[in-house]
């Protein structure tokens, strides 16, 4: 029995200039995700850096001078208290005057690897005078330290928050990725001994 | 007509098919990815090896203002030749008069006495109207703070934004424009209403 016979060369110029378009539309999308570098996953960021995201962020160069060397330790400054994330263990500013406080302890555990971690202070309204104290207090143990003021209620959304693998340093992205989001004191030790 | 040889191409359309039906999939992933690229900023940690010179900018009620340390010489100049006119060379008078002279300068009050000692004392005039930063589009080098920028040397100036509570929104406006002229920034917190300290015996500002 003889099959009906059809012409499918009309069909095939449709697909083949179909996937020459969907080649370009390719091209395209990878050249957008490779062309930005900010899609680089550093191992913590907190995200929105920039206030008006609706009509700034189209625009927004990051600064050339923003640290790709180091990864942060984020805290939360608030006028009485300080919150390290991501564990976000709470230290009141009463507590800074005894010897030997919480604080100190973070501090005594990130020096040691200071070279691949940094302090970022988060300072919200109304802390003026405790960040200056922090601000002190941190740079008198040669640690860096950044900051960034950030609006009461604002969230604090660090990237990677939930990973508990003791982190490598930020050298590479891929280590970056491998790292957990702002680890903070206990994790910050490891990974400064895997840097060195 | 002869006819050439035929040719079964209803594979090849297969296959064909099937790339397309994968580069449509492939097309949707990139196209997810490439639409959820957010800009994210490595904060700058501050930099304390750098003998750059500040530039003022107070930031309140979601303004701007700027502190010029020129401006207030100048003004400071102009009250002691002004004053000393006045009391015609008399000491006493001039320090009783000078104790009691505030200045006012870009929105700011000036302490008097302090200002002839090399420190400024600057406390903010509640009813004194800032500069309302736009957007980063609308402030073209002849606006107020676009034309400010340009007269800064990113090599030996930096900002430093001395910030009020209420003003985060405006200062975050004014650093991402500083930081798109590679203008290094330092930030300041300030309290509500205390009073701005410019001149010895204070801290060192460190920009970012």
């Amino acid at each position: 029995m003889k099959m009906a016979e059809f012409d499918a060369s009309g069909f095939q110029n449709i697909v083949l200039m179909l996937i020459g378009v969907l080649m370009m539309m390719l091209v395209s999308n990878v050249l957008t995700i490779i062309s930005n570098p900010e899609n680089i996953k550093i191992g913590a960021l907190v995200t929105g850096s920039v206030y008006g995201e609706n009509d700034e962020s189209d625009t927004f160069i990051p600064p050339k001078f923003q640290n790709m060397r180091q990864d942060p330790i984020y805290v939360d400054v608030e006028p009485t208290r300080l919150i390290i994330y991501p564990e976000k263990k709470v230290i009141e500013e009463r507590d800074l005057a005894f010897e030997g406080n919480e604080f100190e302890q973070f501090l005594a555990d990130v020096e040691p690897v200071k070279s691949v971690r940094y302090v970022i202070l988060l300072l919200r309204p109304g802390s003026a005078a405790f960040q200056r104290k922090l601000r002190k207090v941190i740079r008198d143990r040669g640690i860096d330290v950044g900051f960034e003021p950030w609006d009461t209620g604002r969230e604090i959304i660090v990237s990677g928050s939930g990973d508990t693998t003791p982190g490598a340093p930020t050298q590479s992205s891929e280590a970056a990725e491998a790292a957990p989001a702002a680890t903070a004191a206990e994790a910050a030790a490891p990974a400064g001994g895997e840097g060195n | 007509m002869a006819s050439g040889p035929q040719m079964d191409l209803s594979s090849f359309t297969d296959i064909m098919t099937c790339i397309l039906g994968v580069l449509v999939l492939i097309i949707l992933l990139t196209g997810i990815d490439a639409s959820q690229i957010t800009v994210l900023v490595a904060t700058p940690k501050e930099m304390t090896a750098d003998d750059k010179s500040p530039v003022f900018f107070e930031c309140r009620k979601n303004k701007l203002f700027q502190i010029s340390i020129d401006e207030l010489k100048k003004a400071c100049d102009a009250k002691t030749e002004e004053l000393r006119n006045q009391t015609k060379g008399d000491e006493t008078e001039f320090l009783k008069q000078a104790a009691q002279t505030m200045l006012e300068v870009d929105g700011q009050k000036v302490d008097y006495t302090y200002a002839l000692m090399g420190k400024y004392v600057l406390l903010p005039i509640p009813e004194a109207e800032g500069y309302d930063l736009g957007t980063q589009k609308e402030e073209t080098p002849d606006k107020w703070y676009g034309s400010r920028l340009e007269k800064i040397d990113p090599k030996t100036q930096f900002i430093c934004f001395l910030l009020r509570p209420d003003s985060y929104q405006i200062f975050q406006r004014a650093r991402n424009l500083a930081w798109i002229k590679n203008i290094n920034v330092a930030c300041e917190l300030q309290d509500e209403r205390n009073p701005i300290m410019i001149g010895p015996g204070g801290e060192r500002m460190y920009m970012q």
